[in-house]
């Protein structure tokens, strides 16, 4: 097709639809990879829980909540039945209880927003980095001092390796991307 | 493409990716509200110990659950019947649990087609059909020995007019009924293939079908290479090179129903070699100088032109049988398909007699022809579970379907079984189902059967359900297997099991017990204290968790004491027995052999909707989503076809097409149909695939033990319109299709 046979319309309409696509390509990267970018990523969720209350007040170790942490791939959020242990009797009238509390006797799921993620292409064993006492801290950031969980970190490639070369891991390939 | 609708579509397909994209801001993680179990891995996943329960063998399995998931099934070491193997169909139960297709509500058949109703008014319905009835009922199940079938038993055994039928695999009725004279207790044949040093298979494709696949998969290994200084040989006879046929050593491409002839004319052979050599036995020189002469008739010489064989032939396979002793002859679908099964049968059994009488080592052989140690215990769990053998065969069945006709009932339950596809026209089960006034069909899909009934019961899948199960074929050891729920139920089901004593109970009939869980656990109860091996120290509650991890029970030794053998002179009561009448066969003016066979993926047809099982290559065709017609390759060249064409086979009962899969294995008057195919309601991967070989048999059967002769059928091969694109894996004869290591 000639370019320049084109009418001034339908040059104007090529340079119209190039333009939405590359704006609309980039406006869908935005939305895809934003959560990611924008590391400050804290979003609201259904139960305002407090991980500052928890660990940094009342000295409640990760792994009592995040229990599958140290004996598999993931680390687990916790079911709602852990949260009834002890809120059954600690502190059951305050609001954000009674809704925990409403969940559990509903037998409904709590559906907490992801704000820690990795890509598929990335294979990652808590489990592992745990036997090597790597402190929660070291990727998640200092949760036990926030009110609300934010991302504190994008986890590029170079966070993995830099670590791993650190501490003599392995950096081949297959070791995460498996 | 012109640029112009490039660009338009590269700025359509951006925006759709940009909308479709916004969900990935907002995943969830949803935990459970419940941790399931304590120590429950999420990742790892928990192992279950349950029974399979897609075909009656009664394999032992453990299933794998990761957060209250069915992910994967395999064999339970532990178990007698699986030793710790699974076969296709047992692992791709694991994908059937998912089905989208599975029935999720009870539905009720009006005017319009089905209707979904809920289950309260299903177990009303149900109730008050029950207390019409008034005992005029059937109950049709797939012949398996299980709670289910204990509950209906004890509920409506004693009441007149009831029926308890099982459209069980075809054949199994006649391997009860071969040697029955001698045998205390009908029971099925089980050489002990793991110990035996030269095997005879005759048409017995034990490892793709029959009593279970599973265990004898597991014999052929220990026959195979079990031992450090023995390698078990295996010959197979038979009209087609199965699956079976393929491990053995030797085929021998005997004609269809002349297998009785070749086991007389091979133990004719073997007496005339004890006499010559004068081996020690405890039979009477002068019971093998009689039964010598009585066998004259199957000499060699005599029988060779009938047998298409040389009489050296049949020496050299008696030989064998003979010097690498221990020795044992299997008998299978070959011998059972025909209408002279049973006396086949009685001939293989007479060949194991004298394995035994000669064999330097004694083999567990002859384990049906005295009692056993366990023998009562074994019918008593039998007995419990509702199983009475003769109401699994064949004949049953057709008197069972004879007294729907006669309009003898007023309600029906058919139990996980397709009898309107399973089983051949010439019963005409469909017809029947049509005259009884009510039927209920307990199934997890529909099916060809669920369509024709009245009200359809959308059972849980059987790794969400409680059950008790025996398997009734394995020698000497009673098996208790326990079936519980690994899963929490998927849909909306209720146990098929737990409505039916909801809605007796409703009628007030007297029930066995409020829930199938109960019944289960009462069956524990009533047998803990026979249950040697297992601990007695433990409460019920324990000893039941006990029993659950294990999968049931079952005698950690099993015992190997040989049986003591009759001697020859109660054997020479057996003379009369020794013949192997001509076979008789359906349509006998038409050239080919029908030979309808089993695959281990479709069974009866029941694997046809799981596409695991599609997926799976036929091992010996490695044909996948497809169905064909095996014949011999001059067969096609005779017809003018090749791979691919259509050809139309008929006999007087129906007629299907299918396409050809020229195949050296098989003899050239001989064509072979895979079962299981041809769905016409049993979901999108089922539907339209292939056509059922079942259209083509009428309802001949073994002229002793009215079992269906399945294979007594002969039917008419023709060119057809068509022609269809062949989805094999590799070639059947191997990667190199037998051209370069030719000799």
């Amino acid at each position: 097709m000639n370019f320049s046979k084109l009418s001034p319309t339908a040059r104007l309409l090529i340079l119209f639809l190039t333009l939405a696509g590359m704006g609309g390509g980039a406006f869908a990267g935005i939305v895809y990879f934003g959560p990611i970018w924008l590391t400050t990523w804290a979003p609201a969720q259904p139960i305002k829980y407090s991980h500052k209350l928890h660990v940094e007040t009342n000295k409640i170790p990760c792994q009592y909540c995040h229990t599958y942490a140290r004996r598999s791939e993931i680390s687990s959020v916790p079911s709602a039945d852990r949260c009834a242990n002890c809120h059954e009797y600690v502190k059951p009238d305050a609001p954000e209880i009674v809704k925990t509390m409403e969940y559990f006797n509903e037998d409904r799921p709590i559906e907490w927003v992801k704000v820690f993620d990795l890509p598929d292409h990335v294979w990652f064993n808590h489990k592992r980095h745990i036997a090597k006492d790597v402190p929660c801290q070291k990727c998640h950031g200092p949760v036990e001092t926030m009110d609300v969980v934010s991302r504190t970190n994008e986890f590029p490639m170079g966070f993995c390796l830099s670590c791993h070369q650190e501490n003599g891991a392995p950096t081949d390939c297959w070791t995460c991307h498996t | 493409m012109d640029r112009r609708s490039f660009l338009k579509l590269s700025g359509v397909a951006a925006s759709a990716g940009a909308v479709g994209a916004c969900s990935r801001a907002s995943q969830k993680v949803i935990p459970f509200v419940e941790t399931p179990n304590d120590g429950a891995n999420p990742v790892d996943g928990d192992w279950y110990a349950t029974t399979c329960r897609e075909c009656n063998a009664g394999c032992g399995i453990i299933v794998r659950t990761v957060n209250g998931r069915v992910k994967k099934i395999e064999g339970n070491a532990m178990h007698p019947v699986s030793r710790g193997k699974a076969c296709a169909r047992g692992q791709a139960a694991a994908q059937t649990v998912y089905h989208p297709e599975r029935l999720t509500s009870p539905m009720l058949k009006g005017a319009g087609g089905f209707e979904a109703i809920g289950w309260d008014k299903a177990v009303d319905i149900l109730s008050q059909r029950f207390t019409e009835a008034e005992g005029k009922l059937f109950f049709l199940n797939n012949g398996a020995n299980d709670a289910a079938s204990g509950i209906v038993s004890a509920i409506f055994g004693k009441m007149d007019g009831f029926v308890s039928a099982g459209n069980q695999e075809p054949g199994f009725e006649t391997l009860r009924a071969g040697g029955k004279d001698l045998a205390s207790f009908p029971r099925m044949p089980f050489p002990d293939l793991d110990h035996a040093q030269f095997a005879i298979l005759f048409g017995a494709d034990i490892f793709e079908s029959g009593p279970s696949p599973v265990f004898w998969g597991g014999a052929f290994g220990e026959c195979r290479r079990g031992r450090a200084s023995v390698r078990g040989r295996l010959v197979y006879a038979g009209p087609r090179l199965s699956a079976t046929a393929a491990v053995c050593d030797l085929w021998l491409p005997i004609p269809p129903g002349r297998l009785g002839v070749l086991t007389l004319s091979v133990a004719q052979v073997v007496v005339d070699i004890i006499i010559t050599r004068k081996l020690a036995s405890s039979i009477p020189r002068n019971a093998l100088g009689r039964w010598s002469n009585a066998l004259r008739e199957y000499e060699p010489e005599k029988v060779a032109a009938q047998l298409e064989m040389m009489p050296e032939h049949i020496r050299k396979l008696a030989l064998p049988f003979v010097d690498e002793s221990p020795s044992v002859a299997i008998a299978g679908a070959d011998v059972t398909g025909h209408a002279n099964g049973v006396a086949a049968l009685d001939a293989v059994e007479f060949l194991n007699m004298l394995s035994y009488e000669i064999g330097r080592e004694k083999l567990r052989i002859h384990e049906r022809l005295t009692p056993e140690p366990n023998d009562d215990l074994k019918r008593r769990i039998a007995g419990a579970l509702g199983v009475d053998h003769e109401a699994q065969g064949f004949s049953r069945l057709a008197d069972l379907v004879g007294g729907m006709e006669q309009g003898n009932f007023s309600m029906g339950i058919i139990h996980h079984t397709n009898p309107v596809f399973d089983t051949p026209s010439g019963l005409k089960f469909k017809e029947a189902m049509a005259k009884v006034g009510f039927t209920v069909a307990v199934s997890n899909f529909m099916d060809e059967t669920a369509a024709e009934a009245t009200l359809v019961l959308p059972d849980h899948h059987w790794l969400e359900a409680w059950s008790v199960q025996t398997p009734d074929f394995v020698p000497g050891v009673p098996v208790f297997n326990l079936q519980q729920p690994v899963i929490r139920p998927f849909f909306d089901t209720r146990s098929g099991a737990d409505i039916i004593l909801a809605a007796a109970t409703a009628a007030k009939l007297k029930t066995p017990a409020a829930t199938t869980e109960a019944f289960v656990k009462g069956t524990i109860k009533r047998f803990r204290a026979e249950m040697h091996g297992a601990p007695v120290y433990l409460d019920d509650n324990a000893f039941n968790r006990h029993l659950l991890r294990n999968g049931g029970w079952w005698p950690e030794q099993i015992e190997t004491e040989a049986a003591p053998v009759p001697s020859g002179t109660v054997l020479w009561e057996y003379r009369d027995k020794l013949k192997a009448p001509e076979p008789e066969f359906d349509g006998a003016e038409n050239p080919f052999y029908l030979h309808p066979f089993q695959t281990v993926h479709m069974g009866r047809g029941q694997g046809a909707n799981s596409g695991w099982l599609q997926e799976a290559p036929d091992p010996i065709t490695t044909l996948m989503w497809q169905f064909w017609v095996e014949m011999n390759p001059a067969t096609a060249a005779k017809l003018g076809v090749v791979e691919g064409d259509m050809v139309k086979i008929s006999s007087a009962h129906g007629s299907i097409t299918a396409p050809v899969f020229p195949y050296k294995g098989i003899r050239p008057d001989v064509v072979a149909v895979p079962i299981g195919y041809g769905h016409t309601n049993y979901g999108k991967l089922a539907n339209g695939r292939g056509e059922n070989v079942m259209t083509l048999l009428g309802a001949k059967r073994d002229t002793v033990s009215g079992a269906l002769a399945w294979r007594s059928q002969k039917v008419k091969v023709e060119k057809a319109e068509g022609r269809t694109k062949m989805l094999r894996n590799a070639h059947p004869e191997g990667e190199y299709k037998g051209e370069v290591f030719q000799l």
